[in-house]
């Protein structure tokens, strides 16, 4: 247990991703430099606009994107070395991983159990025991592509946690969700935080991110501009409110603020 | 929840090698596929209904048009040559116009068989008329083309001008050694008929008046022909009709493994793209290049099944069709035998063309662009289909080891039943075989192509980059 | 946050509606046409790909018909040949003949004398069969034989002198004969066949002649001798070989070119959400339908004139000839126009039907799978152009695309017609019309944005769908498999057909439907009126008679409507009907009855009056179409073109019968005595079924329907 301590959940050392743009006709640094540290038993909150790199890090860690430069490493694995264990020990939501319409929850869950080599009666156990915790009997065995989206939803948590990963990596989770879907998965993300587990997400709803960040990171434009906890950052900049933090952050690296509409600025 | 090492082992498992990987995929996208009632519909039900549903359209159409052409009535003019012959032509005349078949039907048995007669016999459909005379070969052309062209021009059928213009001539020559000369022009349907409707009742009054002629002879006559020429075929039905199936069926297998492909190639690649479900795929723990040869055997998996169905389907409808037809004597009947020596060429084309549509439609974001591609990557293989519909083409090993054409052509030879060529059968299937895997290999690594940022598809280059083993460009990591 | 706003000019008074409707029109087509024209890949794809493919395509396999060809000529094929039967100067001209067989064709002598004997019997078969077939396979692939037929019958003797003084030439018994042994399913055997038996053929005729000449003076038959010449002009016959295939490819790419932007702007639209947007606007919908439609037609305009100038420049450049032969360069601008012109509401009425079925669909594939079934009509109605001998008459102008595919063919010929082009351009503008007045009602906001009702939740428009479906699955399965029972068994096969087949589907779609009967399966086949009310037996029992009193009258109906017909559509003849009738003169006339008067009527009205009629008429409002398609789908069960017409009517009175009189059982009646009379006129011709008296059978029919 003692071994844990030495080592992050995630951590990435000078990441860095660069595409070629083909409206632009030249090169997108997506990220540039990204240094990230998150522990075990903390969740952690990846904050900035769109366009600031927080999909594209999320995506890297979780092995869909290769990094151009630098490393990152998932529960002591490189993402670029071993990617095939990092993906064991991730579990990974975002709007655009979507489910199979045409298969039942069941049957996504045990194509999946299957993926990941799951011998079959552990994974009708384990199936069982998420049904039960989310509530999905009623709904187990009709077509995905005929659920309500809470319901859509909570199928797509049973399958990102389905081999009950240590590390949890979220992508904008609340987005186009209703009130209520929203609340469960704030419970959600809340019940994950326990020694063994981390839990990663990106946000720009800064209520969330107050709510239930142990820490929090700002990225804009490839950067990480601070991490730390809200009151850290709260001090570090001397704004109360989360987008006041923000934009103090910015001007810092820009050398000004930035102005209404402008590329960078929140919404 | 669980209790868990941490951050150290999860539900400890042992992962599945690539082929289980490919088995559970291709599984899970079968199942997909098939629950998609347009999938079912237009892929496996379609070929089995449509092929007897377009030869009963085919039947209906042309016995309506043959029943529109039985009612129409053409006009063919007799022209005497010089003066001299007015009074055959008007002879002729009179003759062609009481032409009917003569009440014992002695006439020249070829003749009465001819297919214009269901409408002419007792209708008074072609009409007979005296032209003038006087003129030859090229007044005569010149006159046949005038009169079409004033007739299109009055509006056709229900001018009433003076003399209404004939759709055919039969010029009665000058030189007594000289046949009838019967002119007509094949482009306009008319004269078509016109002339088809005077050639049955010419030969009608030939063979009438052979008969009169012996009867008006003074003394009994008995003639034999001296020659009559018969062949022998030693084909049997089922023979002409393995022929007649080696020649069309290739061809059909072909192309119904491409349109088999098509669409599940679109679908789970550029459509799992579009339906946010591919970084789903992607995030399981199994080897990538599983996961891709899960789709792509899944793709194989459903067009080869359409192409079976196509082929009973075909199969079915062509014993059917030749049974309305009145071609007695002809079976077609697939074998047991020709199926099993058709399949490994049928298992190794399917493969190659889903390798191909996959790999292309990998390199699509949204269903409509896979779509256009692919339709384009579709004409390719129209072309080297055509082969085993020609007849001269035969399975060399230079003709085998071509793309496609091999396929082909020892389908065409398996299917005919008869002597086999086991060089060129054995050439086809290994170069195909060849070419099959080297393209799913390719398709492999097009499909780990990585996309960028704003998931579109790579250029042209990045596509080079992928299929040539250089490590400089990003791919997906396996 | 602030916005600058837009102030609204207060005080200004809108445009005049036409000049706006106009302006939003621009804007619209603008908008979908940028939007089409950026998506960059998709449109090379779609259209450029074509545009190479087509030198390519017709180039390649010119160059695989070339080298076949060659190969074929290369060839060189052995006939093995024993005349040693013919008499000398027979043999000569036999030779003298075999002489002038093109070069391939080498002839080698041979002693077949077995073969000759066995060929003399009959068809070979045995020992001998075995060993020609041994002698084909030693690089032989035909054998050539002789055989004296033996000395003139003694019937032929009797003939002559039945026959009042002569028996002609009867090839029968002819003096001599020559056989070709050979395979017909093979290619060399065919090329020998082709090759060999055409010359001696003649040989024969030309011998005939001569002995006729020699017997009777001279062969009468000569003086109808003929030769026949093509004296079209080589222009028009060049532009009736390329007429020939031009509207066949022009549906084509007319289709898949215009599809690519009607899907895109219809379903397209309404899978990615935009089109909401686009509904809310201050525009009504019929401008924004007609934007679109515009787009469509272009982008289908263009692929057409960009697809056809490509066939057509390979075709000037000689990269690919003719099947004709005819020599490249020259074609007729004044004649390609024409032929434009003519074809142009047929591409209005293909954008516009395009356009009709992509809105109906919700998603890109969706729209995709609409897509086959109309290619494959579209593609059957263009075909008949293909025969250069199928004429453009008044009635097939009137068939929509058929017609102007006919006037494009006519046009290239050189032949066209004015009167009859006129009236296929006419009617073709009058089918544009129609499908163009349907496009404003495809953007009703409403339908469009509806989601589907989930399952369960209405059972009556399930039923409705429902009994479409059936009905289509009918025709299809009666087709098929009882074509394939009848052909098998006659007697059997019909039986199992409307018994097991027609029943089946009767009881399963009754079945399926009964939700939206209160459950009741009695009600959704028709058995009991559908409020549920049961018809006492005696009202029951007066409906049947007046059904079975009224068929007489109602085949005299039936018969004049064939008559009508047969003067535009005669009927064909012989064939199937014959065979028919062989196998039904064994049977005896209950049997018959039976089989053809009852099995049908009860069968046959349980389906299509029973339950399709009650499951499709189930929305009081849509009780008249409901008894049209039903009457269409009865008849086209019946797969006859020539029928289909006379079964419709058929169709639409028992249909009637059935809603007014609230059940079924008056139809089966009468469909009973309607094909009872047809049985009982061919088993008791002394009963005359034509006369007047039989209407008053429909007397009590009348009063019960009042």
């Amino acid at each position: 247990m003692n071994a844990n301590a030495e080592r992050h959940a995630v951590e990435t050392r000078q990441l860095a991703k660069t595409y070629a743009d083909p409206g632009k006709k030249g090169v997108v640094h997506a990220l540039e430099g990204l240094d990230l540290e998150c522990r075990y038993g903390e969740i952690y909150g990846l904050l900035g606009p769109n366009g600031a790199g927080k999909s594209t890090t999320l995506r890297i860690l979780a092995t869909m994107l290769a990094p151009s430069a630098g490393s990152a490493l998932v529960d002591g694995v490189d993402v670029a070395r071993e990617p095939l264990e990092v993906r064991r020990r991730i579990g990974f939501l975002s709007a655009t991983t979507g489910l199979y319409q045409r298969l039942s929850p069941r049957e996504t869950l045990q194509y999946f159990g299957a993926l990941h080599g799951m011998p079959k009666e552990r994974l009708e156990e384990r199936i069982a025991e998420l049904f039960d915790a989310f509530r999905m009997h009623d709904f187990a065995d009709r077509r995905c592509e005929h659920l309500s989206s809470g319901q859509k939803q909570r199928t797509s948590i049973a399958r990102a946690v389905l081999h009950d990963p240590p590390v949890l990596i979220l992508d904008e989770p609340t987005t186009g969700l209703d009130i209520l879907a929203t609340g469960d998965m704030i419970e959600f993300i809340e019940a994950r935080r326990d020694s063994r587990r981390c839990v990663l997400f990106s946000t720009h709803v800064l209520s969330e991110a107050e709510r239930l960040c142990d820490r929090i990171g700002v990225i804009h434009r490839g950067r990480l501009l601070a991490s730390g906890t809200l009151d850290e950052l709260r001090a570090m900049t001397g704004e109360t409110w989360l987008d006041g933090v923000f934009r103090a952050l910015v001007k810092n690296a820009q050398g000004r603020a930035p102005a209404p509409f402008e590329e960078g600025a929140p919404a | 929840m669980l209790e868990t090492e941490p951050g150290g082992a999860t539900i400890r498992a042992m992962a599945p090698g690539t082929l289980k990987t490919a088995r559970i995929v291709a599984a899970k996208e079968l199942r997909s596929c098939l629950r998609d009632p347009q999938t079912l519909i237009y892929a496996l039900l379609l070929p089995l209904a449509l092929y007897p549903a377009l030869f009963w359209v085919m039947i209906q159409v042309s016995s309506l048009i043959e029943g529109r052409r039985a009612l129409r009535e053409v006009r063919i003019e007799v022209i005497a040559e010089t003066a001299a012959e007015a009074d055959a032509a008007l002879a002729l005349v009179k003759a062609l116009s009481a032409g009917q078949l003569s009440a014992d039907g002695s006439g020249d048995t070829e003749a009465a068989a001819d297919d214009s007669a269901p409408g002419d016999a007792g209708t008074d459909s072609l009409r007979v008329l005296a032209g003038p005379h006087g003129l030859d070969v090229d007044a005569c052309v010149d006159r046949l083309r005038n009169a079409a062209d004033a007739r299109a021009n009055a509006g056709g059928d229900s001018a009433r001008g003076a003399a209404p213009p004939a759709d055919a001539v039969l010029l009665v020559r000058s030189d007594p050694n000289a046949p009838l000369l019967l002119l007509k022009l094949g482009t306009r349907p008319d004269s078509e008929l016109a002339a088809a409707r005077v050639e049955a009742r010419l030969a009608e009054l030939a063979a009438a008046a052979r008969e009169n002629a012996a009867r008006a002879h003074p003394d009994p006559v008995v003639l034999r022909a001296p020659l009559a020429v018969v062949s022998r075929d030693l084909s049997s039905g089922a023979q002409q009709g393995a022929y007649l199936i080696s020649v069309m069926l290739p061809m059909f297998v072909i192309l119904m493994a491409v349109f088999g492909a098509f669409y599940p190639a679109v679908d789970l690649t550029a459509g799992e793209r579009e339906r946010k479900s591919e970084e789903t795929t992607l995030l399981a723990p199994a080897p990538r290049g599983g996961l891709w040869l899960g789709k792509l055997l899944a793709v194989a998996a459903l067009s080869f099944a359409a192409t079976l169905l196509n082929l009973f389907g075909i199969a079915f409808a062509a014993n059917h069709l030749l049974a309305m037809l009145g071609a007695d004597g002809i079976e077609v009947r697939l074998g047991l035998v020709e199926i099993a020596l058709a399949m490994p060429y049928a298992a190794v084309l399917v493969l190659l063309v889903a390798a191909i549509l996959t790999g292309l439609g990998s390199l699509t974001q949204t269903f409509k662009q896979g779509q256009s591609l692919l339709g384009g990557a579709q004409l390719v293989f129209m072309l080297p289909a055509l082969a085993s519909s020609l007849p001269g083409l035969a399975l060399s090993p230079g003709l085998a080891a071509t793309p496609i054409v091999g396929i082909a052509l020892a389908l065409r030879m398996v299917l005919r039943g008869g002597e086999l060529e086991p060089v060129g059968l054995l050439i086809a299937f290994a170069s195909h075989l060849v070419y099959a895997l080297v393209a799913t290999f390719a398709a492999l690594r097009l499909m780990g192509v990585e996309l960028d940022a704003d998931g579109r598809a790579p250029g042209l280059a990045r596509v080079r980059a992928a299929l040539l083993p250089r490590k400089s460009l990003p791919r997906r990591t396996p | 946050m602030t916005v600058p706003g837009r102030g609204m000019r207060p005080g200004s008074t809108p445009n005049p509606q036409a000049n706006l409707w106009r302006r939003a029109l621009v804007t619209v087509a603008r908008g979908e046409l940028r939007r089409l024209l950026r998506d960059r890949k998709a449109i090379l794809l779609a259209v450029l790909v074509p545009m190479l493919s087509y030198p390519a395509l017709m180039y390649g396999s010119q160059r695989l018909g070339q080298i076949s060809q060659r190969q074929i000529e290369e060839r060189e094929v052995r006939v093995g040949v024993d005349l040693s039967a013919l008499p000398s100067g027979l043999l000569d001209d036999v030779r003298a003949r075999l002489a002038q067989v093109g070069s391939g064709v080498r002839f080698e002598d041979l002693d077949l004398a077995d073969v000759v004997q066995a060929a003399a019997r009959g068809p070979l078969d045995g020992a001998v069969r075995t060993r020609a077939e041994e002698r084909l396979k030693d690089d032989l692939d035909g054998l050539l034989v002789a055989w004296l037929n033996g000395a003139a019958p003694v019937s032929m003797a009797r003939d002559a002198e039945a026959n009042g003084g002569a028996v002609l030439i009867d090839r029968d018994r002819a003096a001599h004969r020559v056989a070709l042994v050979f395979h017909r399913a093979s290619e060399d055997g065919l090329g020998v066949s082709a090759q060999v038996l055409g010359p001696l053929r003649q040989l024969a005729d030309e011998l005939e002649s001569r002995a006729l000449a020699n017997g009777l003076g001279d062969d009468p038959a000569l003086a109808f001798a003929f030769e026949a010449r093509d004296v079209a002009p080589p222009e028009d016959s060049k532009g009736l070989a390329l007429g020939r295939f031009l509207p066949l490819i022009a549906v084509v790419v007319l289709l898949s070119g215009g599809a690519f932007a009607a899907l895109d702007a219809f379903a397209g639209e309404r899978e990615q959400g935009t089109l909401e947007t686009l509904l809310v606007q201050p525009v009504p919908t019929w401008v924004l339908a007609w934007g679109k439609f515009s787009v469509v037609l272009a982008t289908a305009l263009a692929a057409w004139i960009s697809n056809v100038a490509s066939l057509l420049i390979t075709i000037e450049v000689g990269l690919f000839e003719l099947p004709d032969g005819a020599a490249a360069g020259g074609l007729d601008a004044g004649r390609t126009l024409v032929a434009g012109v003519v074809f142009l509401p047929t591409v209005v009425l293909m954008a516009a039907a395009l356009c009709f079925l992509a809105a109906r669909a919700r998603t890109f594939r969706e729209g995709q799978h609409y897509l086959l079934p109309a290619t494959l009509i579209a593609v059957a109605l263009a075909s008949p152009a293909m025969a250069a001998d199928v004429k453009l008459d008044y009635l097939l102008a009137l068939v929509p695309i058929m017609g102007p595919s006919l006037a494009l063919r006519d046009a290239f010929a050189g032949v066209l017609a004015w009167p009859a082009a006129l009236t296929a351009f006419a009617a073709s503008l009058g089918w544009a019309a129609l499908a163009l007045s349907r496009i404003t009602r495809t953007l009703d906001a409403e339908r469009l944005l509806q989601a589907p009702a989930p399952k369960g939740l209405d059972p009556a428009g399930d039923a409705a769908r429902r009994s479409l479906r059936v009905g289509l699955v009918s025709v299809a399965a009666v087709y098929i498999a009882g074509g394939a029972l009848q052909s098998w068994d006659l007697v059997a096969g019909l039986t199992l057909t409307l018994w097991v087949l027609v029943l089946g589907l009767a009881l399963y779609l009754g079945y399926a439907n009964r939700r939206a009967f209160g459950g009741s399966l009695a009600r959704a086949l028709a058995l009991v009126k559908s409020s549920g009310q049961t018809s006492s037996a005696l009202s029951t029992l007066g409906w049947v008679s007046a059904g079975l009193l009224a068929g007489p009258a109602l085949t005299q109906v039936g018969r004049f409507i064939l008559e009508q017909q047969s003067r535009f559509l005669p009927l064909p003849s012989g064939g199937a009907a014959e065979g028919l009738m062989g196998t039904l003169a064994e049977l005896s006339l209950p049997a018959l009855l039976v089989l053809f008067a009852l099995s049908p009527g009860i069968t046959e009205e349980l389906l299509f009056r029973g339950a399709i009629l009650r499951g499709l008429a189930i929305d009081r409002g849509r009780v008249l179409p409901a008894l049209f398609t039903q009457a269409a789908l009865f008849a086209a069960m019946h797969a006859s073109i020539h029928r289909f017409a006379i079964t419709f009517a058929l169709g639409v009175v028992l249909g009637a019968l059935t809603l007014r009189s609230g059940t079924v059982f008056a139809a089966i009646a009468l469909h009973t005595s309607y094909n009872a009379v047809a049985v009982l006129a061919d088993r008791l011709p002394s009963v005359d079924f034509g006369h007047p008296l039989w209407w008053l059978g429909v007397l009590p029919l009348l009063v019960r329907l009042r």
